[in-house]
């Protein structure tokens, strides 16, 4: 390069993109492909014909107003509406091409590849210790130092082992309502599944905890496939890479997040975002 | 406002921010170097930088789109408050700014290449002097952004009065040139356009200025700027 | 015209306040409600009332029951002398013949008194010599009352309290003169007699009946042999061979104990005291067969409290004598723990799964809600019917069958063929399971969806979800249904009648031999002893303060069981407080 060129070269001052949350790392694959997939309570019908790529490690937001099917279809994924009377349900869900919702399906072992976060903190009434090594005591661990080590990483990476280090056998349900929640998410992947499904985490939780939550999530993703039911669509523009929008039961639009809050493809879908919903 | 803020809680937002300041001051000092590039080009009649200035706008305006865009998307999707607001509501348009300063540059560049012979009339010698004032209000105004110093971005709007005054001086000197010797027009046309173009270059500078001031304490600068512009006063009489 | 005509002429404008008269105010009463407020108010205190009241009559009269009392000599005017303790007083109507047969100034009084007059009834004792142990004496027969302080109260094994005054002692054969012995050594006298009957008690009833017990075992057992192979087989023989030489070893101990309870006996006849009744006759009896003995007229404070505690000590630990209206009432203590503890054992884990399955593993239909409303009409059902049915279903059709399987060398006496600790416990075991499975399936119910959500999206299977958050959060409501169930079992007696409680036990349903719990043991029954001794003793007068004292020591029971269980529901209430959800 020629002196002159090299004078006016840019400099670069050693810096570096931010961590991508709203970009994508490169295409890592689907993890949950959802086909023509429909369900009815008893004789309403509560989804129709969703169509669904949830791409791995990425965080995917479901917004919607109230009563539209999103809770709905997060429960799916790990069948935890089969508690409910009277639900039927028609088309595929699959997790790495295995179908959830085949005859022979061992469903124990399907929640144990997913971990689930509710929207109100529901830590089990049992010490903080235990709380995290639930999953994995049920799952037949019993070997004190393995137990100690998952409890420890499963904190660690839920931003919650510095506060609670030291008071490990406390009664989890006397730790505030953020807290609590992270404590269940840590209880959530303490067993490393592939998948985390939160409804809501944040939502009933102060604007401080959300944001803890929030740096949390970001810090997950990459490392989980996130799936995040929330009622707040600017939670979902700020950490979310995939947004699916869904209006009474249908899925109205799913793309790129920033996508489809600039220039969303539907009316609709604009109406929800901009507060435009009649 | 009193106290250092802390950092934010989502450490993504936080390294957005960081990243974008980080640009928008790249962007600043590579259209400084742009600048002083070009008026050495214009001293030494050196075609070969002078290709090289218009070459670097490409990358300084793609640059400026960069910053947009991620000005863009942290409006639409963060909602920023308070400072972060104010920080990427000045950017876009210190952005802008800082653009046309560059095509400014580049415009001089181009006519280097037009007219090398420019650089033989004794008018030249004052060019570096205004391009050199212009560049200082330029580089104080980064430096007031980076340090988020509002004293320092006055300064540099009240300095730019220095370079008005220098510009209606070099205004006068070269009509006497110019009315001596019919053939140094041509070229002294060039030079009145490129002493114009380094006097917008310090009027965008105070823009950057007013802009700073008002990402740190939130509220516009009083008053009208200093101008002394007086060219526009000259009448044929001299 | 004027204004001011025209301002007369036009009607008043009626005040604000005539404006809101009509409406209703605070002062209206039925609007506020408070009538109906006072009125609840005022149940609830009527309510309170009657129980404290309730609670305060037992309490005085038992805690009243074991004072030592004043032994009063009451002289008749007939000349008679009349000795005891003053029980109580009462106004009654006097008949119109025996008013005609009184003399003239006595009648004058009592008429004008309307025709009362007052009597006492005296606590004479001495029921061996005078047929009976109380007496009423009217105030108009009353010629002196004096409280001479060499009036004895005993309290004997055998016919009750002997009022009276010390004439002599025999001690090994020799006479002593009362006045030379002090009260110390007349209690180290009594001691001494104690120890010796007891000795003799302990070798009869405890030695002798381990003897007795292993004869009757082998007994039984040949008897098991000649029922399986045969009186004629080899084996029978054989045992019959074994058995008779082990006899003789037994024969042998059993002589020896009852020569050494013999020579005790014969010892201990030589010590005997001899009792002045005030009517003149004397009554001699072994220092052995006095339980307590003391000055009723002279007694200092510190005395008067050691009889007191000693008297509730007895009735703590010891074994009923004269038909319950004596002695202590151990056995009965001991028969409602045991029979208690038996029934929460029995019913706990039969409430608590039954309710787990119909809460939580049947399908929710109408089967399920017609087997839910007929375990609550089940607590509708009187007790006695329970009683009938354990009678009837557990003693003589499962009881006969187990008693034909494992038991035949003892019919026809029946084993478990009748009522004992195991089918009472049963049967009211039944009685209270709809309690327990009410507050179980409560309990359940109330643990919060989204704990469970959250144990299932762990991965858990339902039975690891309900055995580690549903039971655990719902052991408090399990632990209220418990407590509800025994403090009813508990308190039930209609039932008992039928199926294992007796009115005199011979023996504890627990004791020392294997298997140490005898389930086919009849017992003793707190509240059945109270039916027992107010209603069915020879002495009404007698029983009343037993009964008082009963009652309140089963309510005593009852409220540390209820307390008890409460703090251990309660320290497990505390685990799951601080939730903020």
């Amino acid at each position: 390069m020629s002196a002159a060129a090299a004078m006016i070269a840019t400099n670069h001052d050693g810096l570096h993109q931010p961590t991508a949350y709203h970009t994508r790392k490169g295409t890592s694959g689907t993890a949950i492909q959802i086909r023509d997939f429909k369900l009815w309570y008893g004789p309403s019908q509560a989804l129709f014909n969703i169509n669904m790529d949830i791409e791995r490690g990425m965080v995917t937001a479901l917004i919607g107003p109230s009563g539209c099917g999103k809770s709905t279809l997060l429960r799916c994924f790990n069948r935890i509406n089969d508690v409910i009377d009277g639900l039927r349900t028609e088309g595929s869900i699959t997790l790495d091409g295995e179908e959830l919702f085949g005859p022979k399906v061992d469903v124990i072992s399907l929640r144990k590849r997913m971990g689930m976060v509710f929207q109100k903190p529901n830590p089990f009434p049992m010490s903080i210790y235990e709380n995290v090594a639930y999953p994995l005591r049920i799952d037949g661990v019993r070997d004190r130092n393995v137990l100690d080590d998952a409890v420890e990483r499963a904190l660690q990476s839920a931003a919650l082992w510095d506060e609670v280090k030291d008071r490990l056998q406390d009664n989890a349900l006397a730790m505030s309502g953020g807290q609590q929640q992270r404590l269940c998410i840590a209880r959530a992947i303490a067993s490393q599944p592939e998948v985390l499904l939160m409804d809501e985490p944040c939502s009933a939780l102060d604007p401080i905890a959300t944001q803890k939550i929030e740096d949390l999530i970001n810090k997950l993703s990459g490392d989980y496939t996130i799936v995040m039911v929330t009622h707040s669509m600017q939670q979902a523009a700020r950490i979310s890479v995939n947004t699916a929008f869904m209006y009474l039961g249908h899925l109205v639009e799913y793309g790129d997040t920033e996508a489809i809050f600039t220039t969303p493809k539907s009316t609709q879908t604009m109406d929800y975002v901009t507060g435009r919903f009649g | 406002m009193t106290g250092t803020p802390h950092p934010h809680i989502v450490e993504s937002f936080e390294a957005e921010l960081a990243h974008l300041e980080q640009r928008l001051t790249e962007l600043g000092r590579q259209v400084s170097r742009q600048i002083s590039t070009a008026v050495q080009a214009l001293v030494d009649g050196d075609c070969a930088v002078a290709e090289a200035v218009i070459e670097q706008d490409r990358e300084i305006d793609a640059l400026e789109h960069e910053v947009e865009a991620n000005c863009a998307r942290i409006l639409n999707l963060r909602q920023p408050h308070a400072d972060d607001f104010r920080l990427v509501f000045t950017a876009i348009r210190i952005a802008g700014e800082l653009e046309r300063i560059g095509d400014y540059a580049k415009n001089i560049a181009k006519r280097v290449h037009s007219l090398p012979e420019v650089r033989l009339l004794p008018a030249v010698r004052s060019i570096p002097h205004l391009a050199a004032l212009a560049q200082a209000t330029l580089d104080k105004v980064i430096a007031a952004f980076v340090a988020r110093d509002s004293v320092l971005a006055a300064e540099a709007r009240d300095g730019d009065k220095a370079l008005d005054e220098a510009y209606t001086a070099y205004f006068r000197e070269t009509l006497t040139y110019m009315m001596e010797d019919p053939s140094n027009i041509t070229p002294g046309t060039h030079l009145m356009f490129i002493a114009k173009n380094i006097e917008r270059m310090g009027d965008h500078g105070t823009n950057i200025a007013e802009m700073v001031t008002y990402l740190v304490s939130g509220s516009w600068p009083e008053g009208e700027r200093l101008k002394a512009d007086g060219s526009t006063n000259i009448g044929s009489q001299v | 015209m004027e204004y001011a005509d025209v301002l007369e002429q036009t009607a008043p404008i009626p005040t604000a306040a005539e404006k809101i008269g009509k409406r209703a105010g605070a002062s209206d009463l039925p609007a506020a409600g408070e009538p109906f407020l006072w009125g609840m108010g005022g149940a609830l205190i009527v309510g309170l009332m009657m129980i404290a009241g309730f609670l305060v009559l037992v309490f005085w009269n038992g805690v009243a029951t074991f004072f030592p009392k004043p032994i009063e000599v009451v002289t008749l005017v007939t000349g008679d002398v009349v000795a005891g303790e003053p029980y109580r007083s009462e106004s009654y109507r006097v008949g119109s013949d025996q008013l005609k047969a009184l003399p003239p100034e006595v009648q004058k009084k009592i008429i004008a008194r309307g025709g009362f007059a007052s009597r006492t009834l005296y606590r004479t004792g001495n029921y061996d010599l005078y047929g009976d142990d109380f007496r009423w004496v009217t105030d108009y027969q009353v010629a002196t009352i004096a409280r001479p302080p060499e009036m004895v109260f005993i309290e004997r094994l055998e016919w009750g309290a002997f009022i009276g005054s010390i004439k002599s002692l025999s001690v090994d054969g020799k006479d002593v003169s009362v006045g030379r012995l002090d009260r110390q050594q007349l209690s180290q006298l009594l001691e001494d007699a104690q120890g010796r009957w007891n000795r003799i008690r302990r070798i009869e009833r405890t030695e002798i009946g381990k003897i007795n017990h292993e004869i009757e075992g082998e007994r039984l057992r040949l008897k098991r042999v000649a029922i399986d192979k045969g009186i004629d087989s080899p084996a029978f023989k054989a045992a019959e061979a074994e058995i008779e030489s082990g006899a003789a070893a037994l024969q042998q101990a059993y002589e020896k104990l009852a020569a050494e309870a013999t020579a005790t006996r014969t010892a201990d006849a030589t010590y005997t005291i001899t009792l002045l009744e005030v009517g003149g006759r004397e009554k001699t009896l072994k220092l052995s067969e006095i339980v307590r003995l003391y000055r009723a007229n002279d007694l200092g404070i510190a005395e008067w409290i050691s009889i007191y505690l000693s008297r509730w000590a007895e009735f703590l630990t010891e074994e009923p004598r004269e038909a319950n209206t004596e002695g202590g009432v151990l056995p009965a203590i001991f028969g409602t723990f045991a029979m208690t503890i038996l029934m929460a054992v029995l019913v706990a884990p039969f409430g608590v799964i039954t309710a787990l399955y119909l809460r939580e593993y049947a399908k929710q239909g109408r089967l399920v809600s017609i087997v839910r409303i007929s375990v609550n009409n089940l607590a509708g059902v009187p007790s006695i019917v329970y009683g009938v049915f354990g009678l009837g279903f557990f003693a003589y059709i499962m009881g006969a069958g187990i008693d034909q399987l494992f038991y035949p060398e003892r019919l026809p006496n029946p084993t478990f063929g009748t009522g004992g600790l195991l089918w009472s416990s049963l049967t009211l075991a039944l009685l209270t399971v709809p309690v327990v499975i009410v507050a179980t399936e409560e309990a359940i119910s109330a643990v919060p969806r989204s704990m469970r959500e959250g144990s299932l999206a762990c991965g858990a299977s339902k039975w690891q979800t309900i055995r580690n958050i549903v039971l655990p959060r719902a052991m408090p409501g399990i632990l209220t249904g418990l407590i509800l169930a025994m403090a009813r079992g508990a308190g039930e007696v209609a039932p008992l009648m039928l199926v294992g409680v007796v009115k005199l036990a011979p023996e504890l349903p627990i004791d020392g031999f294997f298997p140490f719990i005898h389930f086919q043991r009849s017992f003793m029954h707190l509240g059945f002893h109270i039916y027992d001794v107010g209603f069915q003793s020879r002495n009404s007068e007698a029983g009343k303060p037993m009964v008082f004292v009963t009652t309140l020591l089963l309510i005593g029971l009852i409220f540390v069981m209820n307390v008890t269980a409460i703090m251990v529901r309660n320290r497990l209430k505390r685990r799951f407080a601080g939730s903020k959800f």
